[in-house]
């Protein structure tokens, strides 16, 4: 009944009317409060707009993967295949979930639109949100570029254990109360049931297919990361890193102020053990154990992406639980290393 | 019901968005700085010609 009044009804254009004038007041207000108090504009739109493209350019390759990959599950894989391949048990399954990025490498931008077509393929709830928030760590590149950063260490180590943690945690919290169909917005099952209903037979009309569902999701999504990108920018262009940086001293704040710093920054998962290795000398090894796993689970543009797919209340869990987790995860590091 | 890319509306929003960001790069002098609102305005213009759109169909 509930998805039925959805189908029916039609968006307002008044949402995303009211979006573009308070962009614009935004701007406006911004501009004119930078030109009055003598501060050179250009330069911190020059930034704004470094840091934006930087963040955009950086994921969107990755999205497009993610597509593809999500396309290519939709026309190929079939929900008995799925539900022959999951485990029965839910740890069992939860733990699986947690190491599937080892088979879908995509990085946190990617990996929303693919756990979205696994859920509607049958995917079991538990499994697919372990998938969701291990994929990013969890897969060869990431591994990867962690230990050349680190090397074979506490931090790879660490990393390693709290992502499975933290995720299969998630996975079976989330997964023991809701259903499918209470973890993904009506809107987004509408659309891959409309895809479900025409599905090809031969190999050719299935990569066409694949390549138009790939094309479709990775708009829908591109949204999403084209204003999550923006804020991420504008969060790191108003809010100096120095201030933050005076904050975050201590077995604790060490590792709030990573954690809070990981969100705003929104790096790929790909990259961000390099950026991760500039604070070593300056935080606690917790800290960075916890920017590094918490940072490809929960970040500014995946929380946008996630809004996207899952319903609000999910969503709320989806960043509370990673984050208290990855908050004790980082400061039980900080004391068994000895702080 | 969503903006999906054959929509010809979204498409013409997006272009307009991102023109609209060149003409602001241009003016401040770089036509990058008119990115990140030319790719906003893209997204939000897109959504709401499309809707636009659906509402008359």
């Amino acid at each position: 009944m509930k998805i039925d009044a959805v189908h029916t009804a039609r968006p307002s254009i008044y949402k995303p009317l009211i979006l573009a004038l308070l962009l614009v007041f935004f701007l406006a207000a911004t501009g004119y409060q930078a030109i009055s108090s003598g501060i050179d504009y250009t330069l911190v739109v020059g930034v704004f707009a470094t840091r934006f493209l930087g963040i955009f350019v950086e994921a969107a390759p990755f999205l497009l993967l993610g597509s593809i990959t999500a396309g290519l599950i939709e026309a190929f894989v079939k929900a008995e295949d799925i539900w022959r391949l999951a485990p029965r048990n839910r740890l069992a399954a939860t733990v699986m979930g947690a190491f599937l990025g080892l088979v879908f490498p995509v990085c946190e931008c990617g990996v929303v639109p693919v756990t979205r077509r696994l859920f509607n393929k049958g995917l079991p709830v538990s499994l697919g949100v372990a998938f969701l928030l291990g994929a990013p760590f969890m897969n060869p590149i990431v591994f990867a570029s962690t230990y050349i950063a680190f090397g074979f260490g506490p931090v790879f180590v660490s990393r390693i254990v709290i992502t499975i943690l933290v995720a299969v945690i998630v996975g079976m919290v989330i997964g023991a109360f809701a259903k499918p169909s209470a973890v993904l917005k009506p809107v987004a099952q509408e659309q891959d049931h409309s895809h479900e209903h025409q599905a090809p037979a031969g190999t050719r009309a299935k990569l066409l297919q694949a390549l138009q569902i790939a094309a479709d999701e990775f708009f829908e999504m591109g949204r999403f990361l084209v204003i999550g990108a923006a804020l991420a920018a504008l969060m790191q262009t108003l809010v100096p890193q120095e201030s933050l940086l005076a904050l975050g001293e201590g077995p604790v704040l060490s590792v709030l102020f990573m954690q809070a710093l990981a969100y705003i920054l929104s790096v790929c998962s790909t990259v961000d053990s390099f950026l991760a290795l500039a604070f070593v000398n300056t935080f606690s090894t917790g800290a960075i154990v916890s920017f590094l796993s918490f940072g490809p689970m929960v970040d500014i543009k995946s929380t946008l992406m996630f809004t996207g797919v899952f319903r609000k209340r999910i969503v709320l869990y989806l960043i509370l639980l990673p984050f208290m987790l990855n908050l004790l995860a980082g400061v039980l590091v900080n004391f068994a290393l000895g702080f | 019901m969503k903006p999906s890319p054959p929509d010809p509306l979204f498409a013409l929003g997006v272009i307009a968005g991102l023109a609209l960001g060149v003409f602001v790069g241009v003016s401040m002098g770089n036509v990058a700085y008119g990115m990140p609102i030319g790719a906003l305005l893209g997204v939000v213009l897109g959504v709401i010609m499309s809707r636009a759109g659906n509402d008359q169909q």
